[in-house]
């Protein structure tokens, strides 16, 4: 009680600065005045007696500070002081401030973005009314750690009888939609959606309407659907008049109903945005493979809004009792199948596993940066508090406390970091934009993720400057207040900065190592993006891939196939084509290879002794188009037709596996009803990482698939162009709509930019570790650079005496080289031994190149050491250069 | 001579209420004389921690102040235990009693005591 009312006066009295000095100096004359009185009545003569009442009183200016003490909150008011000192320093020192405040915004804004894009990626809820309340739920099946979609009619139970949802709704998100538009066909990404998705949502259209609870009962009745603000804006004119007329979309005539509220893509973070969406009744339009409302065809994602006051785990274990019941009644379909029910939030949970090494990585990389930076101004602060010793001993000597002045010392370097964290904020906006290049677009596409800064993001930010200013500030105060007063007003510079000086050298040994392990990172990264281009033989950037896909708009497969036909012969016609071959996938890594069994003829009887491998379709002068690879035999041709006998091209590791003493060419497998001869032994064709090895694959003819399934109508074909891929794809698009203008054609780019998009992470990982290990080397040279040239100048006066007393300058500028080749050396050592750890937390961004690779380990920190020797010679060259006349007599 | 120790710290505030309690109000110069009389002349007092000092009880409630005229007729400032400060004093005193009496146990026990 009594505290709290002497905190509420002090309180007042700061803010209002209302300052009774009268009644203290009061006090004190009236003091001397009665003191006085009592030495003359014990017969002083009045001077005299004034004048020993004033001693014993005592220095008046000490008394009057901690009388106001009292009065104010000293504390508040000196933190304000100091920083109005610290303001007035800075301006002082303009280049200093800078160097400083540059250094910790570079640290401060990198780390910044990182957790920016972290926050995008693991953590933004989505853009909608109270969002923290929407869930998602996914399939789980026992023993594997995979996400799953789920069945629609598992749904419709779930939404019957789940009680912890005030709304649960079915979306199928990634369903390509060809949309005919007045300027013509756009391939966009389109969502299935339940009638109660929008409200679920809690979103308002900003035209029109959205869906009925009628519109999705009944398969096929309500052809309706809603746009994206952003097409109808772009390929509509923004034309009001669009409510209520007919759009085809794949092949279907659609009623517009409503336009979505602007911004709005969908609720898949991370993946292409959707910008149209139609109700589950028309499933059969967004998704063709199967029946989108059977049981055995799992394409759906749930999302719900949990009732009042459920929280997610009520709604998980409800879950659980529900799909227990859904296996119980259909073993066949939904056996060991659970659901996941978690948060909406950042992207899908799948692609955040793979995500999160990478930006773990590279927040590992700008903390490394950080720690370059703070050591950096760390030492720039130690340097300068040595400078300023006589200013400290000063204070101290009149009666500044250690305290006092390691608060003062201390608000310097914070207002240094906070100065720093604001231009952070630049440094953080600009590298969010390289991020965004890198996580934010897929083929050129803006993907829906909004990476842009968070202010939580920026309060983080905020809140590491603040640890940053006083982790750097905190050694140099330290080491400023501790020296005696006399000692350092009298010994002006001599050997007393021998200590000092180990601590920042100590300092830029980390630096150099800490440069060495991002260096060497970044080396192997940029050797590892080398080899990805180089890909295992062949140049990525001659191929263009281009999908066709007329099973989007319903063709029969005659019809479908006529085209495809069509298009190889009228590709291979144009000028600078050099061969075209269908396939199913690009022969990149990640896309889905069906595993099949493959039996020996020699094990025909016995289907257990089957070896499973990856199998995957591609057409006659395939690996022509990739530029060779036929290691024996052919690769398919025209002659291997439809009708003709079944063939089959192997990897060589998949021929090894199956006929380890050789033989493979001529012999037979069994794949499926098919039995078919191997033909040709190909190249392993794999981008692998340092960790993997690799896969078995058969080759199978893309004319003999399984004719029954409409799969087999559409094709990724393959065009080997001679010189840049990327700039006949035009033409080829425009050949291929030529032949037939209705069949979709989407993905239209170059194996070498498919190859930059699926290797995301890599990129990303180089070019920002390419960035931070330049950075990092700038940093440790001009630290090293500035604490040598600093010793120098400290020690003028010891060399000069060496110089007098006979060291030749040869001697000098050994002694100067020497400290600062040692080091370097440490440093060197030191990073490099940080490596091996730091090695296999790289190895699965690394393809083609070992972990322990020379050449990408070892060029950044040669260059490090090159540079780091320039910055020695120069400081060495100025202590040679002393003229020892001169030096002592300035002294 | 006799040697003059510095205020323990903490005491000097229970000095002035209890000084205050007994001699009625007094001005600064006459509280820090007759502290240092009671003392034995033993104690020094600093005008430094004793104004300070005396604001803070103003500030906490326990004393209050006015100006009015000294005994040889020159006007100062003279303070005055309120109704908080009389319960502080009594608080603060039972609790030094309690200290006192508490350490003087340990000045007065012999190893045979606790046998």
């Amino acid at each position: 009680m009594r505290r709290l009312r002497r905190f509420l006066v002090r309180l007042t009295t700061s803010a209002t600065r209302r300052r009774d000095e009268q009644r203290l100096r009061e006090e004190i004359e009236d003091h001397i005045t009665l003191q006085a009185d009592e030495n003359v009545r014990a017969g002083m003569p009045p001077a005299e007696a004034r004048r020993q009442a004033i001693l014993k009183v005592g220095v008046g200016e000490a008394i009057r500070e901690d009388y106001r003490d009292e009065q104010g909150l000293p504390f508040l008011e000196y933190l304000l002081q100091d920083a109005r000192i610290a303001m007035r320093r800075m301006r002082q020192a303009p280049a200093f401030s800078a160097a400083a405040i540059g250094i910790l915004a570079l640290g401060l804004g990198l780390i910044s973005a990182v957790l920016s894009l972290a926050y995008a990626l693991f953590l933004r809820p989505l853009p909608i009314e109270d969002a923290s309340r929407v869930v998602v739920v996914d399939q789980r099946i026992a023993g594997d750690a995979r996400r799953f979609p789920l069945a629609y009619p598992d749904y419709i139970y779930y939404r019957d009888h789940a009680r912890a949802f005030a709304e649960l709704a079915a979306h199928y998100s990634t369903s390509p939609m060809n949309v005919v538009t007045p300027d013509g066909p756009a391939n966009v990404m389109g969502s299935v959606v339940t009638a109660n998705y929008f409200s679920l949502l809690r979103l308002q259209p900003a035209l029109g309407r959205f869906f009925s609870a009628e519109e999705d009962r009944v398969p096929g009745r309500n052809p309706v659907a809603v746009l994206s603000h952003d097409l109808w804006q772009t390929r509509f004119g923004g034309n009001t008049g669009i409510l209520g007329t007919a759009v085809n979309i794949n092949g279907t005539a659609f009623t517009v109903i409503g336009i979505a509220p602007d911004q709005f893509h969908g609720i898949l973070t991370g993946l292409p945005p959707n910008d149209v969406w139609i109700p589950t009744g028309m499933f059969g339009i967004g998704y063709r493979y199967c029946d989108g409302l059977a049981r055995g065809c799992r394409i759906v994602g749930l999302v719900g809004r949990l009732a009042e006051k459920i929280s997610i785990q009520e709604a998980q274990s409800e879950m659980d009792v529900l799909a227990g019941q859904l296996e119980f009644t259909f073993p066949a379909t939904n056996r060991d199948r659970g659901v996941e029910v978690r948060a909406a939030r950042g992207v899908r949970i799948d692609e955040q596993t793979q995500d999160v090494a990478v930006v773990a990585l590279l927040a590992g990389a700008a903390a490394l940066v950080l720690l370059i930076a703070s050591a950096n101004v760390a030492g720039l602060l130690l340097a300068r508090g040595l400078r300023r010793r006589k200013e400290i001993a000063i204070r101290l000597a009149l009666g500044a406390s250690r305290g006092r002045l390691i608060r003062l010392l201390l608000v310097e370097s914070l207002v240094l970091a906070m100065a720093g964290a604001v231009a952070g904020v630049v440094v953080a906006i600009w590298s969010t934009g390289v991020l965004r290049g890198f996580f934010g677009v897929t083929s050129g596409r803006a993907l829906n993720l909004d990476l842009s800064l968070d202010p939580r993001v920026v309060l983080a930010g905020i809140g590491l400057a603040l640890l940053t200013g006083v982790l750097t500030g905190i050694t140099p105060a330290l080491q400023g207040t501790r020296s005696d007063a006399v000692g350092a007003l009298k010994a002006e510079t001599a050997g007393a900065g021998m200590r000092r000086s180990t601590l920042r050298e100590g300092l830029i040994v980390v630096q150099v190592a800490t440069s060495v392990v991002l260096l060497a990172s970044s080396g192997l990264l940029v050797r590892s993006f080398f080899m990805l281009h180089r890909g295992p033989g062949f140049d990525p950037n001659a191929v263009a891939v281009v999908r066709f896909r007329p099973s989007l708009v319903g063709y029969t497969n005659e019809r479908a196939w006529a085209f495809q036909r069509a298009v190889i012969q009228r590709l291979e016609a144009l000028p600078g084509v050099v061969a075209a071959s269908p396939a199913v996938v690009p022969p990149l890594p990640g896309w889905g290879r069906p595993v099949r069994a493959i039996l020996l003829d020699a094990d025909s009887g016995d289907p257990s002794r089957a070896f499973r491998a990856a199998t995957t379709f591609v057409g006659p002068r395939y690996f022509t188009v990739l530029g060779g690879g036929v290691v024996q035999g052919r690769e398919f041709d025209d002659r291997d037709t439809p009708e003709g006998s079944r063939v089959v091209l192997m990897n060589e590791t998949l021929a090894r596996r199956l006929w380890p003493n050789g033989g493979a060419l001529g012999s037979f497998v069994t794949i499926g009803a098919d039995h078919c001869e191997v033909v040709g032994i190909v190249r392993d064709l794999q981008w692998l990482s340092a960790l993997e090895t690799p896969e078995p694959i058969a080759y199978l003819n893309y004319w003999q698939q399984d004719r029954t399934n409409t799969w087999s109508q559409d094709s990724r074909t393959h065009v080997r162009v001679s010189g840049g891929a990327a700039a006949m794809l035009p033409e080829i698009q425009r050949a291929a709509a030529a032949l037939d203008p209705d069949v979709p054609i989407s993905e239209g780019q170059s194996l070498g930019s498919q190859l930059d998009v699926q290797f995301t992470a890599v990129r990303a990982a180089r070019t920002m570790l390419v960035v931070f290990g330049g950075l990092a080397l700038v940093l440790s040279t001009i630290g090293l650079y500035a604490a040598l040239a600093f010793a120098v100048g400290q020690r003028t006066r010891e060399i000069a005496v060496r110089m007098a007393l006979g060291a030749s300058r040869t001697d000098v500028g050994r002694l100067v080289f020497r400290r600062g080749a040692a080091i370097l050396a440490i440093g060197a050592v030191g990073g490099l031994a940080a490596c091996s750890v730091a090695g296999p937390l790289l190895a699965h961004l690394l393809y083609g190149v070992s972990p322990r690779d020379p050449l990408g380990l070892l060029t950044g920190p040669v260059v490090l050491g090159a540079i780091a020797l320039l910055a020695i010679w120069l400081p060495a060259r100025r202590a040679m250069a002393v003229d020892p006349m001169t030096a002592l007599r300035s002294e | 001579m006799k040697k003059k120790t510095d205020v323990r710290h903490g005491t000097l505030a229970l000095m002035v209420l209890k000084t205050l309690d007994v001699l009625g109000p007094l001005h600064g110069y006459g509280l820090a004389r007759r502290i240092e009389q009671i003392s034995g002349d033993l104690l020094t007092l600093n005008t430094g921690t004793l104004y300070p000092l005396l604001l803070r009880l103003e500030q906490e409630g326990a004393i209050a102040s006015e100006r009015g005229p000294s005994e040889n007729n020159r006007s100062a400032r003279f303070y005055r235990l309120t109704s908080v400060g009389r319960k502080q004093l009594q608080s603060e005193t039972r609790e030094w009693e309690r200290t006192a009496a508490l350490i003087d146990r340990f000045f007065v026990v012999k190893p045979q005591d606790l046998t």
